[in-house]
């Protein structure tokens, strides 16, 4: 099913807000999966427009993640084009995944419990 | 080696630049990243790529704006002013007669309660130094001040005032001696 990002500046802002704090642990969580590479990521998480305003702000966001020593990148030839960077996670990014998860799943029904019924 | 197309080459271009307060590694390693980005996007194509396909690329990657503001989002927002309601001339008058009106109605019972005008002078020297001091809430330190003063000054007003009076009737009427009625001796 494909969202459409919600229109008008307040739910702009709103979103932007949610997506600094969760979407560098959803690339971590696809990163859980095996190692990827940029194109593929963003196609993974841009699927919709919630989780991506634009494909471009990865790029940054992996950049940070590298800094964090959360994640870890390497060259690797690929068979249909140029040499591409691969993204994977490692230990400590792994445990930062595991604690986001732990936090997430109780924030999420707390919140889930306040906002039911509101239109 | 496929050329690279002036709309690419003008994006990396003004993407470095908006990015030129960046530590130079991550700078290069962002740029480098969207450029590769681009690479395999452009190569997927499997043809020439058109000027269409090129705005598309970029139109998907975002404005350069949208990735140098991705870059940032640790950098902590500029402090929201606060408003206060003394902020403006107006506001420190209908504070002011706000505190006149508090001072009025609690004056009747300062005279009992003499913590009432105690309390006021507290909370004015208390005020005045948050204010003077200018830390997180000085703005709400100011506006207690000014709607503390007038308290002050009625409160304490009518208990001076009072207190006069009711000691000047005393010593020109000395004290007042109990009626008692004294049974005749038989």
């Amino acid at each position: 099913m494909r969202h459409m990002e919600p229109k008008g500046s307040e739910a702009h802002a709103v979103l932007t807000q949610l997506r600094r704090g969760t979407l560098e642990y959803c690339v971590l969580a696809h990163l859980d999966r095996g190692p990827s590479y940029g194109q593929d990521i963003a196609r993974a998480l841009g699927g919709d427009d919630i989780l991506f305003g634009s494909e471009g702000t990865l790029y940054p966001l992996l950049t940070r993640l590298r800094r964090r020593r959360w994640v870890d990148t390497t060259w690797q030839e690929s068979p249909t084009g140029p040499p591409r960077r691969y993204h994977a996670l490692t230990d400590e990014g792994r445990d930062a995944l595991r604690s986001f998860v732990a936090v997430w799943e109780p924030f999420r029904t707390g919140v889930d419990h306040l906002m039911k019924g509101i239109a | 080696m496929r050329t690279v197309p002036p709309l690419v080459a003008a994006y990396l271009a003004d993407l470095d630049r908006r990015l030129s307060g960046a530590d130079p590694a991550e700078r290069a390693d962002i740029v480098d990243s969207v450029r590769e980005h681009i690479d395999v996007a452009l190569d997927e194509l499997e043809h020439d790529p058109t000027g269409d396909d090129v705005r598309r690329v970029l139109a998907d990657l975002g404005t350069v704006d949208d990735v140098v503001a991705a870059w940032s989002p640790d950098t902590p927002p500029l402090p929201t002013v606060r408003r206060s309601l003394t902020d403006s001339p107006v506001g420190v008058v209908l504070v002011a007669l706000g505190g006149l009106a508090l001072g009025l109605v609690l004056a009747p019972v300062s005279l009992v309660l003499l913590a009432i005008p105690a309390a006021a002078l507290v909370l004015a020297i208390v005020s005045s130094v948050g204010w003077v001091r200018r830390g997180t809430h000085w703005k709400s330190w100011r506006t207690t001040f000014v709607l503390t003063v007038p308290v002050l000054l009625v409160t304490g007003f009518v208990t001076v005032a009072l207190t006069a009076v009711y000691s000047s009737s005393e010593s020109v009427g000395g004290d007042p001696q109990p009626i008692v009625s004294v049974p005749s001796t038989p």
